[in-house]
């Protein structure tokens, strides 16, 4: 069995195992962070918080296995506990306190301490090299996500989750609590006539302000990406 | 601003100029190499101020790598000092995209400078500072040449403070860019170098990137 075939038989055999979604709220999700939140894009995505989640759960350790190299494809459907408009998950962008961005640098350099022997390393390139590592970084202590869900999976799969952010399994946004309210208005994709995520182009009326923006998970995939309304700027939706 | 009335700053730009006359009068065609960035901005100034209509060289690094809006603006900022602007770039950033490497390494010296030698263009005033790095300070105490003409480094003394009381002491306009860059970075360590490029993959730039020209990572 190839590395491929293990992790596709995996993921399938435990996508059985998980709850399908019945009853889909719309609802404000409020994660409590303990530290900064590092940021590598001005939004974190709800939906892609919410498909890792499911993805680890399922996986379990293994998860920490995957390949860099290999492209899986894990596809949740039926057991994704957010609901689509047309293809569009109902998942916001983040919402936080504060825009400021502040800056910490940090270095990443091979130390001897432990190295057995003597032996000539190369710092300049390949596996030892040294690294500058820049965070740009706010510092929120709520952040706040709209969507439709089940709010039973999805409390239950928030519970897995450490951290919020770039970089969280160096403690940036560590989640100390969330919190799910179910509200009256589905502000998942559109609040008072204003985008709350990346919405494509193709299913609005309107739009203010366009940008090329991945729209649906997993938001580093290239082929996600189109010309999409810019969070935060005012859109119509297409009719039904 | 207060900083350009000091004598310590006053006595590096006269020593930039005393440099830049020197070097003209032994040079029989210079030409200037001009980033866009801040320093090769005060190189400019200075040689265009005591040679007018001096060469200016600018290397494109496609559009991939700068905003077409900003390749614009520096350009604008060129034409301004002078009105023999030549860019020179490579079709190798249109087929490669954001996977090309170090290009301007391989092509410049390989295809531009033959070409400027063959027109020629004996000498170029480069912003190279003593303090932007170890390699650049050796580079300048041993006048190591990378190109057949002879190099000029008028700035090598400058700090960061000369660069910028000198940019704002003669209002002269620079690509906004470092505006943006500066109010989380500081007008210290702020640099305009190519954006989303693997080569500066080691100095975190693409977090930064990412956050601040997020319009651009991803581009037709």
């Amino acid at each position: 069995m190839s590395e491929r075939e293990y992790f596709v038989e995996k993921f399938l055999k435990g996508l059985e195992k998980l709850p399908t979604p019945k009853d889909f709220k719309p609802c404000k999700i409020t994660f409590f962070l303990s530290s900064p939140l590092s940021l590598t894009h001005p939004w974190v995505h709800f939906d892609g918080i919410v498909g890792y989640l499911q993805v680890r759960r399922i996986l379990g350790e293994d998860f920490f296995l995957l390949s860099k190299k290999t492209r899986y494809s894990f596809p949740l459907h039926e057991k994704f506990p957010l609901a689509y408009y047309k293809d569009i998950p109902c998942a916001s962008v983040s919402i936080l306190e504060s825009t400021q961005y502040k800056l910490e640098v940090m270095y990443k350099r091979f130390e001897d301490r432990w190295a057995g022997g003597k032996k000539k390393i190369y710092r300049g390139s390949g596996l030892f090299r040294d690294f500058m590592i820049q965070h740009l970084y706010v510092p929120t202590r709520t952040v706040i996500f709209y969507a439709r869900a089940d709010l039973e999976i999805l409390e239950d799969l928030l519970k897995d989750l450490i951290g919020l952010g770039d970089n969280w399994r160096i403690g940036w946004g560590a989640v100390r609590d969330f919190v799910i309210e179910e509200i009256k208005e589905d502000w998942s994709i559109v609040a008072n006539g204003r985008a709350m995520r990346p919405i494509p182009i193709r299913f609005l009326k309107s739009y203010e302000d366009s940008a090329l923006l991945a729209w649906k998970p997993p938001y580093w995939d290239l082929s996600n990406v189109e010309e999409c309304a810019v969070p935060g700027t005012r859109v119509e939706l297409k009719d039904e | 601003m207060n900083y350009s009335q000091l004598e310590e700053h006053k006595k590096r730009v006269e020593e930039a100029q005393a440099i830049i006359k020197k070097a003209l009068q032994t040079c029989r065609k210079p030409y200037v190499a001009f980033s866009g960035g801040k320093d090769s901005l005060c190189v400019l100034h200075l040689v265009s101020s005591i040679q007018r209509d001096v060469f200016v060289v600018h290397w494109d690094y496609g559009r991939y790598f700068i905003p077409r809006e900003l390749h614009e603006e520096i350009l604008e900022i060129a034409r301004g000092f002078s009105s023999n602007v030549m860019v020179f770039t490579s079709d190798r950033y249109e087929k490669e995209k954001r996977d090309a490497y170090n290009i301007w390494g391989k092509e410049f010296f390989e295809k531009v400078v033959p070409k400027l030698a063959e027109e020629g263009f004996d000498c170029v005033f480069l912003g190279l500072r003593k303090e932007e790095s170890s390699s650049r300070r050796i580079r300048i105490k041993n006048n190591i040449y990378i190109t057949p003409m002879k190099e000029f480094y008028p700035i090598a003394n400058w700090t960061w403070l000369d660069v910028w009381a000198y940019i704002v002491s003669n209002n002269i306009r620079y690509v906004s860019i470092y505006d943006r860059y500066a109010e989380i970075l500081g007008y210290n360590k702020v640099r305009f170098v190519t954006f989303f490029d693997p080569q500066f993959d080691k100095y975190g730039s693409e977090n930064v990137d990412g956050v601040l020209m997020w319009r651009f990572r991803n581009i037709k």
